[in-house]
């Protein structure tokens, strides 16, 4: 897949800009971040966080969030097992925070086809006190990490982990990298016009693969698909697979 | 998973079954030791209003917006749809620190959209697990009774004046959801709105065949927070109303429902 390819560039390119502007870009990879891993996982407890509970809350459906999945069949565009965080970590806040978590996947065998299950399957988290609500086919996401979790070490290089983790063993993806930013609203908000377009080849995928009706001159995608030489070719190959099926 | 009680008030319109809900809301507030889930499923949202709580979003906008995308094929599969609604309905949860309300709005409309209407209802339950108590404000009469909305209930409040219209509208209801079992309750019973005094009481419920859970006397506090539209949250605890409720809340949650005598 090489739909993302120059955004994956665009995106080193903005993370660079921002260290530039003089935010706070870290790469997280503590000495005992592995190990604190199972610290978090899921037991029997409810799933929600409340905000009294809450220490902090990423992407309120008031503020603009986005959680794109870039993936890519050039695995050097993609550094594997690398936690990225633009802006505060966990433990450095508290409050409501706008919020960007971006995925890079990069695998040389994987199928277009299962761009949308890739897409979703970042919200299927079982943290304790993490408490996760999102619309994957918008590309919105809104968390909250409770005060018990924050007095536990919860940080984003957990969270972060716990996700490639999750790719590595379900997807058998070699390279998995992860990049949040909280710094501000308006830096992720200058991530609109990756999230717009992303969400539009993810609306597009999906529309091929649950309707196959091909009927392009009605189709509200017409002009992703026109514009993303990847969407065309994936709607021939369905079409040829159809066709194949029905014959 | 918690153990949930849920107290759904129901009866003729007019006759106090918002007040008591947010009463109730206010009295297990003030304890703090429950996490609580006001629903207002009156399509008016009077409680809300009634807890002081501008409304902006409602489960049927959330519903609507959903047939919309329906209609427009503009849904992804039947995951990406549940986390969709998950994740709105979370956000029509207003919370409040120690209470948290859900505004359903308008009832379900007609038309082909079960589907629709089952996945809410999953979700919906599936956030009030995360609840200790929910309490319900009903929709006026015996159609949401009739439409299976609140299937399970442990108690069911028939709030009624002394109006024979008031008195019939609770028998029916509890006949309806008795006889047909469209309600699964472990109890039933009246909560009698403003009486004069004990005799009227007695009078009332010798012609009744219903457990009496309690009786609210006349009180002009409710008439000024009516018409000022004070918020009842800040409703004197020491007024003997507010003695009814805690009574009744006390017998739900620590007794499991036993009725006063009558």
């Amino acid at each position: 897949m090489e739909i993302f390819n120059e955004d994956i560039v665009d995106l080193r390119n903005f993370i660079e800009s921002k260290e530039n502007e003089g935010r706070k870009v870290r790469l997280l990879d503590s000495e005992d971040g592995d190990r604190r891993l199972s610290t978090f996982l899921k037991k029997d407890e409810a799933s929600i966080v409340f905000i009294e509970d809450t220490w902090l809350e990423l992407g309120n459906p008031k503020k603009f969030s986005t959680a794109p999945v870039l993936v890519t069949d050039n695995l050097d565009l993609v550094n594997d097992g690398n936690v990225t965080l633009i802006g505060p970590d966990i433990s450095e806040t508290r409050g409501s925070l706008p919020f960007a978590q971006i995925l890079l996947l990069a695998s040389d065998s994987l199928q277009d086809e299962a761009y949308t299950k890739l897409n979703s399957f970042q919200y299927e988290l079982e943290l304790k006190g993490y408490m996760i609500k999102a619309m994957p086919s918008s590309l919105l996401i809104w968390s909250r990490v409770s005060n018990d979790n924050a007095r536990n070490g919860f940080s984003f290089e957990i969270l972060g982990k716990t996700i490639i983790n999750n790719y590595k063993s379900k997807f058998d993806i070699p390279f998995v990298e992860i990049i949040f930013i909280t710094s501000s609203k308006e830096d992720v908000e200058q991530l609109k016009d990756l999230h717009y377009k992303v969400k539009r080849i993810v609306g597009a995928m999906t529309k091929m693969l649950e309707e196959m009706h091909f009927d392009c001159s009605s189709c509200e995608y017409l002009d992703v698909c026109g514009d993303v030489r990847q969407l065309s070719a994936l709607r021939k190959k369905l079409i040829k697979k159809k066709q194949g099926g029905n014959s | 998973m918690r153990d949930t009680i849920t107290i759904a008030m129901c009866g003729k319109g007019g006759v106090g079954k918002t007040t008591t809900a947010a009463l109730m809301v206010k009295t297990l507030a003030e304890r703090g030791d429950k996490k609580i889930l006001a629903i207002d499923a009156d399509p008016a949202i009077g409680l809300s209003y009634a807890l002081g709580i501008n409304v902006d979003k409602t489960v049927d906008d959330v519903r609507n917006n959903l047939i919309q995308k329906v209609k427009e094929k503009k849904i992804g599969d039947r995951d990406d749809t549940l986390r969709m609604l998950d994740y709105e309905l979370f956000d029509v949860l207003v919370e409040q620190g120690k209470f948290s309300l859900l505004a359903i709005g308008r009832p379900e409309g007609e038309g082909c959209y079960c589907e629709v209407n089952t996945l809410l209802k999953d979700i919906i339950e599936s956030l009030s697990s995360n609840f200790d108590v929910i309490i319900i404000d009903g929709e006026a009469g015996i159609e949401q009774i009739n439409r299976r909305v609140m299937k399970i209930v442990d108690h069911l409040v028939l709030v009624s004046d002394t109006s024979s219209k008031g008195l019939n509208v609770a028998k029916v209801i509890k006949k309806v959801a008795h006889d047909n079992q469209v309600v699964d309750y472990k109890s039933t019973g009246l909560l009698l709105n403003r009486i004069r005094d004990e005799e009227e009481v007695n009078t009332i419920m010798k012609q009744q065949d219903i457990d009496l859970f309690g009786w609210i006397p006349e009180d002009e506090l409710i008439r000024e927070y009516d018409f000022s539209g004070k918020s009842y949250l800040d409703f004197p605890e020491t007024s003997p109303i507010g003695k009814v409720v805690q009574d009744i809340l006390d017998s739900f949650i620590i007794n499991g429902g036993a009725a006063m005598s009558g």
